[in-house]
């Protein structure tokens, strides 16, 4: 009796993470996100009633060939739902992808190559890695795709005249006064 | 013989599946994409299979998860047919008899 409350209480939990996974589902900003949110309800949410059903079985009275039946289903509706599901969602997202749904500067998906530590990537990024690129701080990084006098490569400059007008107008002030 | 308490935390997860399917389907209807429609409906399906499931067990008969594993395998092959159909919708491959015909 008690493997019936346990059972029940991991599937009260399984479908607590399914409705996290439908808020996201909601309230996410964008298609990848959202993405994100489905899946997480289809692998964790969908394993853990599947388990708690699992457990809540074992406590039931019928016979245990019957109990064996009903698990041996479980578990082959669980092993279908977790070799799917993923599936689905990466060839949802791919064809998202190719459609151009992740924004103008996305690069082609023939361009995308695999990096180090399991990161996807375009293709000349290695190359910048390879050559040597130096780190630099935030504040010094040069975009090479922009121009040299975009306002992006040129932070310092800016910041400069900004501060240079803001600490001039108060000295002026105090000259005056 | 279920637990009575058992029996209400059933009832409990019921719910809120219920909740989580109706949230899809405000993803479903408010959709800005195509593809938004079909994850929520795919997420709807999943859930189907979970909420057949824990009926089965509310009302004391699990062979209803024979019919959520044919809705589970119903679900995928739906995801990918229509994934294929709005794939092919807007760039259809080249059909070898047309050209035959145009030619």
């Amino acid at each position: 009796m008690i493997l019936q409350i346990v059972g029940a209480s991991i599937l009260l939990i399984g479908t607590c993470v399914c409705m996290f996974g439908a808020v996201g589902l909601i309230r996410l900003p964008n298609f990848f996100a959202r993405t994100h949110g489905a899946s997480i309800t289809d692998t964790l949410g969908a394993t853990l009633c599947l388990v708690g059903m699992v457990i809540f079985t074992l406590g039931m009275d019928e016979s245990l060939k019957f109990n064996l039946l009903v698990i041996v289903k479980l578990i082959s509706i669980g092993v279908f739902l977790l070799v799917t599901s993923p599936i689905a969602g990466h060839a949802l997202t791919r064809a998202a992808y190719r459609k151009g749904l992740g924004g103008d500067g996305a690069p082609d998906l023939e361009d995308v190559v695999n990096l180090p530590f399991g990161i996807h990537g375009p293709a000349d990024t290695l190359e910048r890695l390879e050559g040597g690129q130096q780190w630099l701080p935030p504040a010094e990084r040069v975009d090479q795709t922009l121009p040299s006098d975009h306002p992006v490569n040129n932070p310092r400059d800016a910041g400069n005249t900004g501060n240079t007008e803001d600490s001039s107008t108060p000295t002026e002030e105090g000259e005056q006064s | 013989m279920i637990e009575p308490f058992a029996s209400n935390l059933l009832f409990a997860s019921t719910l809120i599946v219920l909740m989580t399917m109706l949230l899809a389907i405000i993803r479903a209807f408010m959709g800005p994409s195509v593809y938004d429609r079909i994850l929520a409906v795919n997420m709807f399906g999943t859930k189907t299979v979970i909420l057949i499931g824990v009926i089965g067990y509310l009302t004391g008969r699990p062979a209803f998860l024979d019919i959520a594993l044919v809705y589970a395998l119903m679900n995928f092959i739906t995801t990918i047919a229509v994934l294929r159909y709005s794939d092919f919708e807007e760039s259809p491959e080249p059909n070898p008899s047309a050209e035959q015909e145009v030619v």
